[in-house]
C-alpha cells in the first residue's frame, strides 16, 4: 500500500463574532509514500487551517470528510489518541519559528522533550540524538547550542532547530507550513536544500503549505491549488506548471514577476480581492475574479474534471459544452 | 538619460550610524554613494538588516545623516531652512511597507488623503475643488468616490497600500520612496500594486527610489538597481546587466537564490550557496571586504584592501569584480 495520508470531502467551519467562516470546503487529495505535495494558495484560502485541522490543532468544527492516515481512519480519533500520533508519526514545521518555539526552554530540552515522550529512551541517550539531529539539520557546534535559548539564534538557526525538533522521532509525515516565508532568499535556498536532503535520508513524505510558486518548482512532486476554501486545481509539478488548467492557477503563475523574463514583458494580474468567507456568493468561488467566467458559473460550483491521469481540476470550461466559450475568449486547454 | 543636466539626486558618503553604547555603533549605511536622475526608477535591493530601508528613511530626511551629503536639485537636504524642508517634504513622498500601521485608522480616506493637500497648501480655500481632487487620486489608484468616507480597517491590503499611494501622489511629488510595498500582500494584489506605480511613473514623470528585498520584483520595475551588503552599496549597474552579468560575488549567490517558477529550469540551475549567516553589523571594519568571510571567491588580499565602487564596465560600478573576472579567463 503507497498511499500515506487520503483526505475525502473535508469541510471545515470556524465560529467566529461575525457568523460562521467556512474555511475549507469540500477538499479532498491524496499523499502517497515519499512524495512531496505542495499546497499552494493565498492568504486565507485555508491551507493552513486544513493542515491543522488534520493534526486537531485547531478548534474548528469538522463539518464532514475523512482523514485516512497510513491505513487508519483518524477523523474521530480523540486528543490522547492524536498525542500518539503527533510528533510520533507526523512532524510539523510551523511559519514563525520565533513564536512557535519555547523562549524560556533550553534548545536541547525542546529536542528531547518528544523524543522522551514518544520513545522508549534515558536521558543520556535522548541527549545523544538530540546532538545527532543538531549535526543533521547543519548547525555547528550542537554540544554549545544544546544549552541555548532560541534567542542565541538567527531565523534560519531557528527554522533548523524546528525541523530537528520535527524530524527527532522519524515521522512518517512532515507538515512544513510556510517554513521559509519569513526568511531571506538565500536562507531560504539553504533551508529547501536541507529539507530535499532529510527526506531523503528520513524517508518520509513532506506537506509543503507555501503560497510561493517559485518556491515550489524545485521540490514538489505534486503540488494543489486552493482558492477560497476549495482545491480548484491538483497535478504533478509539471501539469500545474506547464499544463495548467484552471484560470486561477494560471493568473498565479503569470503574476509572479519572473528573473528569467524579458525586459518590459507586461506582468499580468489577477483583478479584483479574494471572496469574503463569511458570505460565500453561490458558485465558483472565482467566478468573481475570472475573466472568462459564465452564467453559470455564478450559479453553481463546478465538479473537478480528470484532464489527464492524476490532473484534476474544477472549472466549467473543461466541459465539452463550454467550447463556443472557449473559442470565443481565446482559452486554450493545455493538454 | 541626458547626464549633462543636474541630477535629481546626488548622494555622497552618505552614513547613518546608531550608536549602541559606548563601544558598540551599529553602521546601518555606510558610505553609500549613489547619483539619481530625473524620471528614473532605482531598485535598492538586499538581505534584511542590510540598510536598505535606512537609506530609503535618510534619504526621506526621517534620520540625519551621521556623514556625508545629499545634494536634492544641487542643494544639500540637511542644510535646508524651515521652508526648504518643508518644499523638500512636499516633492518627496514615501509609502511604507506595512499598509496596517500606516494609515491612521481613526481618519477617513479622504481626511488621509486631504491631509498633505492642507498641509501644503494645496487647492488652498476651496474645498469643493479639494474632494474633486480626492475622488480622482482615488479613481487613478484603482479605487472610487464611495471609498473616500470609509475608514483603513473596511479595506484589504492591496487596498490599503492602494490609498497609501493616493496619499503620496495627493501632494503632487517628484520623487516617491516605496519601503518595501508590496512585501506585506499576496501575489496576484503585488502585481496590481507593482503595475500601478509602473503606470503612475510613466504617467507623471515620477522618479522611483524602489527598496524591496524582491530581486525578481526590483527586477522588473527598476532602471538601475542597487545591491547592498552590512550598509555598503557593492554593485549598481543597470537591471538587465545586473543579472545578465553580475560582478560581485554577494550578487551573484543572491540570484541564485531566488526561485524561478519553472520545475525544468530549477532543477537545472548551478546552485551557489552560502555557508554561514548574514555577520553582525555592529562594528564592521571599513578596511576590509565585509564579504570576504562568506566569498567563494576569496583571496587573502581580500582582507587587505579598501572596498570602494568602481566601474568594471560601462555604467555597471562594483566593488568586486571577481566573478567577472573568473569568466574572463
Amino acid at each position: 500500500m503507497n498511499e500515506l495520508l487520503n483526505v475525502e470531502h473535508l469541510s471545515i467551519n470556524f465560529h467566529t463574532y461575525n457568523g460562521e467562516v467556512q474555511a475549507v470546503r469540500d477538499a479532498s487529495f491524496r499523499l502517497n509514500r515519499g512524495e512531496v505535495l505542495a499546497i499552494v494558495g493565498e492568504s486565507g484560502s485555508g491551507k493552513s487551517v486544513m493542515m491543522q485541522t488534520i493534526l486537531k490543532l485547531t478548534p474548528c468544527m469538522l463539518m464532514g470528510g475523512r482523514i485516512i492516515f497510513d491505513g487508519k481512519d483518524i477523523t474521530d480519533y480523540t486528543d490522547r489518541q492524536m498525542q500518539e500520533i503527533r510528533g510520533s508519526q507526523i512532524g510539523i514545521i510551523f511559519q514563525d519559528a520565533m513564536t512557535s518555539l519555547n523562549p524560556t526552554m533550553k534548545i536541547g530540552r525542546q529536542i528531547t522533550e518528544s523524543l522522551l515522550r514518544h520513545q522508549k529512551l534515558t536521558r543520556a541517550e535522548a541527549k545523544e540524538k538530540a546532538l545527532e539531529l543538531l549535526r543533521q539539520v547543519g548547525i555547528n557546534n550542537p554540544e554549545k547550542r544544546f544549552h541555548q535559548y532560541i534567542h542565541n539564534l538567527s531565523g534560519g538557526m531557528r527554522q533548523r532547530v524546528m525541523i530537528a525538533i520535527a524530524l527527532a522521532c522519524k515521522p512518517k509525515l512532515l507538515i512544513a507550513d510556510e517554513p521559509t516565508t519569513a526568511l531571506d532568499v538565500t536562507i531560504q535556498a539553504q533551508i529547501m536544500d536541507l529539507l530535499a536532503r532529510l527526506r531523503e535520508e528520513v524517508g518520509c513524505s513532506i506537506v509543503l503549505i507555501t503560497h510561493d510558486l517559485g518556491v515550489v518548482a524545485a521540490n514538489a512532486d505534486r503540488i494543489a491549488v486552493m482558492y477560497a476554501g476549495h482545491i480548484v486545481e491538483s497535478g504533478t509539478s509539471d501539469q500545474i506548471f506547464y499544463h495548467s488548467s484552471h484560470p486561477y492557477t494560471r493568473g498565479l503563475l503569470e503574476s509572479i514577476p519572473r528573473l528569467d523574463a524579458p525586459r518590459d514583458a507586461q506582468l499580468t494580474y489577477i483583478g479584483g480581492t479574494p471572496p469574503d468567507a463569511l458570505n460565500p456568493a453561490p458558485g465558483c468561488a472565482f467566478s468573481a475574479r475570472c475573466k472568462y467566467s459564465m452564467r453559470l458559473c455564478r450559479m453553481q460550483a463546478p465538479e473537478a474534471h480528470e484532464i489527464q491521469p492524476g490532473h484534476f481540476c474544477s472549472c466549467f470550461l473543461l466541459d465539452e459544452e463550454a467550447k463556443a466559450v472557449r473559442e470565443k475568449t481565446g482559452w486554450e486547454v493545455l493538454v | 538619460m541626458n547626464k549633462q543636466t543636474q541630477p535629481l539626486f546626488e548622494i555622497r558618503d552618505l552614513c547613518k550610524y546608531f550608536t549602541l553604547d559606548r563601544k558598540n555603533t551599529l553602521k546601518a549605511v555606510n558610505h553609500v554613494s549613489l547619483t539619481i536622475q530625473k524620471g528614473e526608477t532605482v531598485g535598492i535591493v538586499g538581505e534584511s538588516g542590510c540598510g536598505k530601508t535606512t537609506l530609503g528613511r535618510t534619504l526621506k530626511r526621517l534620520y540625519t545623516a551621521t556623514s556625508g551629503t545629499v545634494l536634492y536639485k544641487g542643494q544639500d537636504i540637511f542644510k535646508m531652512n524651515r521652508e526648504q524642508a518643508h518644499q523638500y517634504a512636499k516633492e518627496v513622498q514615501m509609502i511604507f511597507q506595512d499598509p496596517y500601521s500606516s494609515l491612521d485608522p481613526r481618519m477617513t480616506v479622504r481626511e488621509i488623503v486631504r491631509e498633505g493637500m492642507l498641509n501644503h497648501g494645496i487647492l488652498k480655500g476651496d474645498p469643493a475643488a479639494q474632494n474633486r481632487r480626492i475622488n480622482e487620486l482615488l479613481m487613478m489608484v484603482g479605487l472610487n468616490e464611495e471609498h473616500a468616507d470609509r475608514f483603513p480597517h473596511e479595506f484589504s491590503g492591496g487596498q490599503r497600500q492602494r490609498i497609501g499611494i493616493a496619499r503620496a501622489l495627493a501632494v503632487n511629488p517628484e520623487v516617491i520612496i516605496c519601503d518595501e510595498p508590496t512585501s506585506a500582500l499576496d501575489v496576484s494584489i503585488q502585481a496590481q500594486v507593482v503595475n500601478l506605480l509602473k503606470n503612475l511613473q510613466r504617467e507623471f514623470n515620477l522618479t522611483l527610489i524602489f527598496i524591496s528585498h524582491n530581486l525578481s520584483l526590483v527586477k522588473y520595475i527598476s532602471d538601475r538597481v542597487g545591491v547592498m551588503y552590512l550598509g555598503s552599496m557593492v554593485e549598481l549597474a543597470s537591471s538587465e546587466m545586473l543579472y545578465k552579468e553580475p560582478a560581485h560575488p554577494y550578487t551573484e549567490v543572491l540570484i541564485s537564490a531566488i526561485p524561478i517558477p519553472d520545475p525544468n529550469i530549477q532543477k537545472n540551475r548551478s546552485a551557489i550557496r552560502f555557508s554561514g549567516e548574514l555577520p553582525s553589523p555592529i562594528n564592521t571594519r571599513d578596511d576590509v571586504c565585509s564579504f570576504a568571510g562568506r566569498c567563494r571567491y576569496a583571496a587573502p588580499a581580500c582582507s587587505n584592501l579598501t572596498p570602494r565602487l568602481r566601474e568594471v564596465s560601462l555604467d555597471h560600478f562594483a566593488v568586486c569584480d571577481r566573478v567577472l573576472r573568473r569568466e574572463n579567463k
